[in-house]
């Protein structure tokens, strides 16, 4: 966008950032016949020797550019003195390098930096050497406010400092550390970023980086990794008993889910796709999917394929409840639904004994759910029957037949409620011609007492 | 006002960068990323690609596409794992010498991602470029940046890199639309965006048009109201956005957007029909439609009637006109069938519990639906946002209840949504409740409660919405005219909850000064009244209202009320748009890359 004014300003400004590349640097090698690589070594042997100036000192964070120009001067008399002192050719060498270093790291000014990197310009941040220097660099990019800006700082820090002084630089930063913790995950580093949220007090983000880091490779690696990070890691957070149980839970089941998948692939007959759905319920998971699925797809799964299996297999629907600790509700619509799709009858998994011995259904499961479920994945006529006959309330069972079109039950309503009117109009509502006799018997048994 | 300025700049800026990485004599291939594809083609539309000499199109996959040119282009989001795919990508192909690559990142070339291609070493044959657009018009008052993964990078993971962007891209607007007289944010970003704004205006000190049209910025961050995200929009575009998933100002009428699946472009500046409807409440909109079908039917019926000469007249002008918007007709009503199919049954129930929630009332009922259908794997998108919508107005759930939701959510969807749940409770969505600042709040005086939630800068919603008078005062809102006619904003939600922002912007334009006391108590520090030398807080231009996170359409179409009710022209500018489900299904999914 402004990109021209950017740079107009940029090159107007006092502060123009030291280039590596400049004519000076290239004509000093033409001269002396060196090439950058001995040049840059020989420049880190000489200043090995040279006690360092201060860039800026703590307290004053904004120098001026004066105090830098200043600062900048008497670093140069001292180089110059060191040279003088050996007044060799190779000493001319080291002389010119070091003054263009010295420069270089005395003209910078962590402000001035952090704005060279806001406006987009180039940058160079390795004369920040000193862990004060360092801080005062990422205050001033946290000040200004632009992340991006902090993470130039920020991947700085990670490559010039050892992350035992790093985090706790960052403890008290907060900005920076969520800045951080983002950098870390995008390179993958979820150890670290795991270690800095514990630092952080915030250990239950911590899990979450490792537990995620255990997806990053595969779903053969997932088991391998989970128990690794349960056995291994975790040890290491305090507070974190529910992920932990979590955790554990999710090794549980992988180690069943292998061997059911695998015993359901060996069989010979393939599975057909099945394609019943019903917005009330989650997708049905196949042999193939199974690894990797929920708990409770892998609970449906089983009440698909391994119904009658005893409890002390891996594949039974009943062990899978007891070993999960799953509620009844849980535990039934599953079932059901598992049954349904293998067209069996569900029924009996649904039914209780009453007070007074009357079936009704368990944990108290919604009838009208039931049904809507049933007949989207096309559930045979017989249960819809079986069903509308334990809602109690005639004018619900009623309403649930008409809309499935159960109609000896519909009629039955009626017939009970003394209703003939609308028992006609439902006959000329109908085709079935069954029905139509058995509402035509009906209203010619004389004894009836209509109420219209 | 004209938008259009907007578009235009948008393009000379991509068209000079094209034209820098080549003259358009050159031939090029270029690589898009699938997110940019329609606000690319919104900026600049395909033909003027090719007249900068791009000559073949593809879209970005895991393997490098059959290129045919020496000079190869990508354009991809600012999003780390896609630069690493294309870095990957590139990394294979180095031995090409001849060949050059030029990488256009949107909106710009973060340090990360720079250091990324430095590490793999490619940048010898390659080169970055940035390239941020301005607001993208989507319709006559809805602009957006289309940065859709902004929400997850700046609320989630807390990294605040794209927030320069946004600050570009106002400070771009008030260089085509004038300066802002009247600055107000509500938020942390908000005001970190305002900040940026006025660094970045120090620093290049651009010209700006001397009359201003736009006097009011208005700054809102998306986690101010989360509640306007988690209830179901019931306006027409809120209805489509979150069933079929609107994205950059179209949506697709089959499921996934297959190819020669029928498109709508909802833009009521090219689609009259779609002006009239998209702020209407649902049910009134089929009404509509009939009626509009009816007339359109009407006028062709009456000019088969007429003479051979105005027969001639009605072809060669109204005809076309009727057919198109018989065209708009019939793909709007195949589009309130498609939601009706889906909703069929379950939106009755879905729009009870949220009016439970909102009046907090049956909450063991609430409960007791969300059990049961947690136990059958019902859509956990839907699930979700109910999980979220209780816990923010009750303040978080109390132990007992968070831990039996989360064993069961995971239980049912997979224990891999520890994260996802774990991403909720961080943007404060679904929380456990804080057991000892509940018990200690009755019994402190109401200035020692205000005093700590200055601290914490935390205020329970159902407090701030009762502050604000946000919730319904009818019980029910079924016999509430207003829950449906469009009168009064709350029926955006049928009635159920008025958007914050809404209630905001009224107050910070109503009278001559802003009145927002209210504000000052629910949000403490987050509340900032523009630092302007002279705020000309009676100013009367329009009004532009940024947020910072993502809208949704519903709050747009409240925004279009209060529009009207003040005679002053109001439009949203948005990093995105987004909706319920979209994204509830962003935060699920296996991967949340920034």
């Amino acid at each position: 966008m402004d990109k021209p004014e950017d740079e107009k300003y940029w090159s107007s400004s006092a502060t123009k950032g030291f280039d590596f590349d400049s004519e000076e640097n290239e004509h000093s090698s033409d001269i002396f016949g060196a090439t950058p690589l001995q040049t840059a070594q020989l420049s880190k042997e000489v200043q090995k020797n040279i006690p360092r100036q201060p860039v800026v000192s703590r307290g004053d964070a904004h120098m001026k550019l004066s105090n830098s120009l200043s600062s900048l001067s008497t670093c140069s008399n001292s180089s110059y003195k060191f040279n003088t002192s050996q007044p060799t050719k190779q000493c001319e060498v080291t002389s010119k390098l070091l003054s263009s270093t010295i420069n270089d790291e005395t003209m910078s000014s962590p402000k001035d930096v952090v704005r060279s990197i806001f406006l987009g310009m180039s940058y160079d941040l390795s004369c920040f050497k000193k862990l004060s220097d360092k801080k005062i660099l990422l205050d001033e990019a946290l000040k200004l406010g632009d992340g991006d800006v902090i993470c130039a700082v920020l991947l700085f820090l990670q490559k010039s400092l050892h992350q035992v002084v790093l985090f706790p630089l960052l403890k008290e930063r907060y900005v920076a550390a969520r800045e951080y913790i983002a950098i870390l995950e995008k390179q993958k580093c979820f150890k670290e970023a795991a270690i800095l949220c514990d630092e952080l007090q915030q250990t239950k983000e911590a899990v979450v980086h490792l537990y995620n880091s255990c997806f990053r490779e595969g779903q053969q690696n997932i088991q391998p990794s989970l128990e690794h990070l349960y056995k291994n890691e975790l040890k290491h957070f305090k507070q974190i008993e529910v992920e932990s149980e979590i955790i554990e839970e999710h090794i549980l089941l992988l180690e069943r889910q292998g061997p059911i998948a695998v015993t359901r692939a060996r069989l010979p007959q393939s599975e057909i796709e099945d394609t019943r759905q019903s917005p009330l319920i989650g997708k049905a998971v196949t042999a193939q999917n199974l690894v990797g699925s929920s708990l409770l797809s892998t609970l449906q799964y089983c009440c698909r394929h391994n119904w009658d299996a005893p409890e002390n297999l891996l594949a039974s629907p009943v062990g899978l409840k007891k070993t999960f600790k799953l509620t009844e509700r849980q535990f039934l619509w599953n079932a059901f639904i598992g049954r349904i799709l293998m067209n069996e009858d569900p029924l009996p998994i649904l039914l209780v004994k009453g007070m007074f011995g009357a079936p009704k259904i368990s944990a108290n499961l919604s009838i009208p759910r039931i049904l809507e479920i049933a007949s989207n994945l096309n559930g045979k006529p017989n249960l819809f029957d079986q069903l509308l006959l334990l809602v109690e309330k005639s004018e619900k069972r009623y309403q649930l037949a008409k809309k499935y079109q159960r109609h000896r039950i519909v009629i039955d309503v009626l017939i009970s409620n003394k209703d003939r009117i609308s028992l006609l109009q439902y006959r000329d509502s109908i085709d079935d011609q069954s029905e139509i006799d058995y509402i035509n018997n009906t209203l010619r048994v004389s004894s009836t007492r209509w109420k219209n | 006002m004209d938008l259009g300025n907007l578009r235009q700049s948008s393009q000379f800026r991509l068209l000079t960068l094209l034209t820098k990485i080549a003259p358009n004599d050159v031939q090029k291939d270029l690589v898009i990323h699938e997110d940019l594809m329609k606000p690319i083609d919104l900026v600049s539309g395909a033909r003027l690609l090719r007249e900068q000499g791009i000559e073949k199109m593809f879209k970005l996959a895991s393997v490098a596409p059959p290129w045919k040119n020496y000079i190869r282009l990508y354009f991809i989001p600012s999003i780390y794992a896609v630069a690493e795919n294309v870095a990957q990508q590139l990394k294979r192909h180095e031995v090409e010498k001849t060949v050059s690559y030029h990488i256009i990142i949107l909106p710009k070339v973060l340090t990360v991602i720079h250091s990324l291609f430095e590490s793999l070493g490619v940048l010898d044959f390659v080169t970055l470029h940035s390239y941020s657009w301005d607001f993208i018009p989507l319709d006559s008052n809805l602009l957006s940046l289309e940065l859709h993964h902004l929400f997850k990078a700046s609320f989630l993971k807390e990294e605040n890199s794209l927030l320069t962007s946004v600050a570009k891209a106002l400070m771009s607007f008030e260089c085509l639309f004038g300066k802002f007289s009247c600055v107000m944010t509500l938020g942390e970003k908000s005001q970190r965006v305002h900040n940026l704004l006025n660094t970045w205006k120090k620093e290049i000190q651009p010209t700006l048009p001397v009359e201003t049209e736009f006097t009011h910025l208005i700054m809102f961050d998306r986690n101010i109201d989360f509640v306007s995200l988690l209830l179901t929009q019931l306006t027409y575009e809120g209805v489509l956005d979150e069933n079929l998933n609107m994205k950059s100002g179209f949506v697709y009428l089959d499921s996934n957007g297959a190819e020669g699946s029928q498109r709508l472009m909802l833009n009521s500046a090219s689609d009259e029909i779609y002006g009239e409807i998209k702020g209407k409440h649902i049910s009134a909109v089929f009404q509509h439609l009939s009626k509009k079908a009816k007339e359109l039917q009407q006028k062709r019926d009456i000019k088969n009637t007429d003479s051979i000469e105005e027969m001639k007249n009605f072809v060669s002008h109204d005809l076309k006109r009727i057919q198109s918007q018989q065209k708009s007709l019939a793909l709007h009503i195949s589009a309130c069938e498609i939601v009706m199919k889906r909703q069929a049954g379950i939106l009755e129930e879905l729009l009870e519990l949220q009016q439970d929630a909102m009046s907090g009332t049956k909450m063991k009922e609430y409960l007791a639906f969300l059990e049961d259908s947690i136990a059958r794997q019902f859509d956990l998108a839907t699930i979700l946002r109910l999980c979220c919508l209780y816990s923010i107005m009750e303040d978080g759930l109390p132990e007992k209840e968070y831990h039996l939701l989360q064993k069961q959510l995971l239980q049912a969807y997979g224990y891999r949504h520890l994260a996802t749940l774990h991403y909720l409770q961080r943007l404060g969505l679904f929380n456990q409740r804080d057991s000892k600042m509940i018990s200690l709040e009755p019994l402190l005086p109401d200035r020692f409660t205000r005093a700590a939630s200055f601290r914490s800068e935390h205020m329970p919603f159902r407090k701030i919405c009762q502050r604000l008078n946000l919730l319904s005062l009818d019980e029910s809102p079924q016999v509430n005219p207003c829950a449906k006619s469009g009168q009064h904003p709350s029926y955006v939600f049928g009635g159920v909850y008025t958007p914050l922002v809404y209630h905001f912007v009224e107050r910070c334009v109503k009278e001559k000064e802003p009145s927002l006391g209210d504000y000052v108590r629910c949000f403490g520090n987050n509340l900032r009244i523009g630092d302007c030398s002279q705020p000309q807080w009676d100013a009367r231009g329009k009004i532009l209202v940024c947020f910072i996170g993502g809208v949704t359409l519903a709050e747009v179409a409240s925004l279009d009320l209060l529009s009207r009710q003040l005679g002053r022209q109001i439009v949203v500018a948005t990093t995105s748009t987004f909706s319920g489900p979209d994204f509830m299904e962003s935060i699920a999914s296996q991967c949340i890359d920034t």
